[in-house]
């Protein structure tokens, strides 16, 4: 009897373990992807090509810096956004 | 004696139908940007179809007692993703990029901005300079204002941008482009950084008429700032 108990508790713990180390494996997996698909954005030539496009648009509108971080750093996105999408190198 | 008090009465009955004009719906168009890129700076082409754009942005202004709002037309009629883009660029740059809400009962003003975030402040009556200086606008004659703040520029040093309106005095109504409002007049003329409104349509209302504040979750114009600059 005692050794059944042990066993279903045995059990119990390494089934629970084993579902722990799956989510975690899950998200792991997840964690991975974003961060591959973060590495292509970023290694991607274009981006490269579109920060430059989106900070030239900025510094020709602002040459004289009267718009605040803010104004700024909206421009440089939707700057970005816009040459990601439709400029081509 | 039967020709003063025929006289009385057209004056009474005038002063009560302008008073009854309680709401109305002004259209501004941009009369004027005056910026032109440096000749050597780059990305020239982005910022001229962006000028252009602006260019042919026209705005509402509704107001009715004691409630406004300030929307852009554009972005109603907008067909594809690159001229979404490029009104957003030409909002950002040169025009509006947010809509305005003033509920002056409740002291509050709300900005829908283009990315979709609604801030919501107390609102403060702007100190404006008013002068002599006069012009006629349409038929209107209109006096001069200034209205100044300072902010932090994106160099991290203080800056000062002057805001100058041309109100009419004979159009009773504290209202404007933006959020500039509360001369004794409406503004119907309005120069912020390089971009000039100007009112070309106005339409005033006997009735009062129905302007809805946006509903949705507020944040603060700090907290709006911390989200963009995080990059979220």
């Amino acid at each position: 009897m005692k050794k059944l108990f042990f066993s279903a508790v045995a059990l119990i713990a390494f089934s629970s373990v084993s579902m722990a180390n799956n989510i975690t494996i899950e998200e792991e997996s997840i964690s991975n992807i974003n961060k591959i698909e973060q590495k292509r954005i970023l290694d991607d030539p274009k981006t490269d090509f579109c920060s430059n496009i989106a900070a030239d648009v900025l510094s020709s509108r602002d040459p004289d810096n009267k718009l605040s971080s803010v104004e700024a750093y909206r421009i440089y996105q939707i700057s970005l956004n816009a040459c990601l999408n439709f400029i081509k190198k | 004696m039967k020709i003063l008090i025929s006289v009385l009465s057209l004056f009474f009955l005038t002063s009560f139908k302008s008073s009854a004009q309680s709401s109305g719906k002004i259209t501004y168009e941009i009369k004027a940007i005056n910026f032109e890129p440096k000749k050597d700076a780059k990305q020239n082409e982005l910022i001229d179809l962006s000028i252009s754009t602006a260019k042919s942005q026209t705005f509402t202004l509704l107001f009715s007692d004691l409630k406004s709002s300030f929307t852009s037309n554009s972005g109603k009629m907008e067909e594809d993703m690159k001229e979404k883009m490029l009104n957003q660029l030409a909002l950002l740059m040169f025009t509006c990029d947010f809509d305005y809400f003033l509920d002056i009962s409740l002291s509050i003003e709300l900005f829908k901005k283009e990315d979709g975030a609604l801030i919501k402040n107390e609102y403060k009556k702007k100190e404006w300079k008013i002068t002599s200086e006069s012009k006629k606008i349409d038929s209107y004659l209109c006096y001069k204002a200034t209205y100044s703040y300072t902010y932090l520029g994106r160099d991290n040093k203080t800056k000062e941008r002057i805001i100058t309106a041309w109100f009419a005095p004979s159009l009773p109504y504290s209202y404007g482009p933006k959020n500039y409002n509360g001369l004794p007049g409406l503004i119907l003329e309005l120069q912020d950084w390089d971009t000039t409104f100007l009112a070309t349509k106005i339409e005033l209302f006997d009735k009062e008429i129905e302007i809805d504040l946006p509903k949705g979750k507020t944040i603060t114009q700090e907290e709006y700032e911390r989200k963009v600059l995080s990059g979220n």
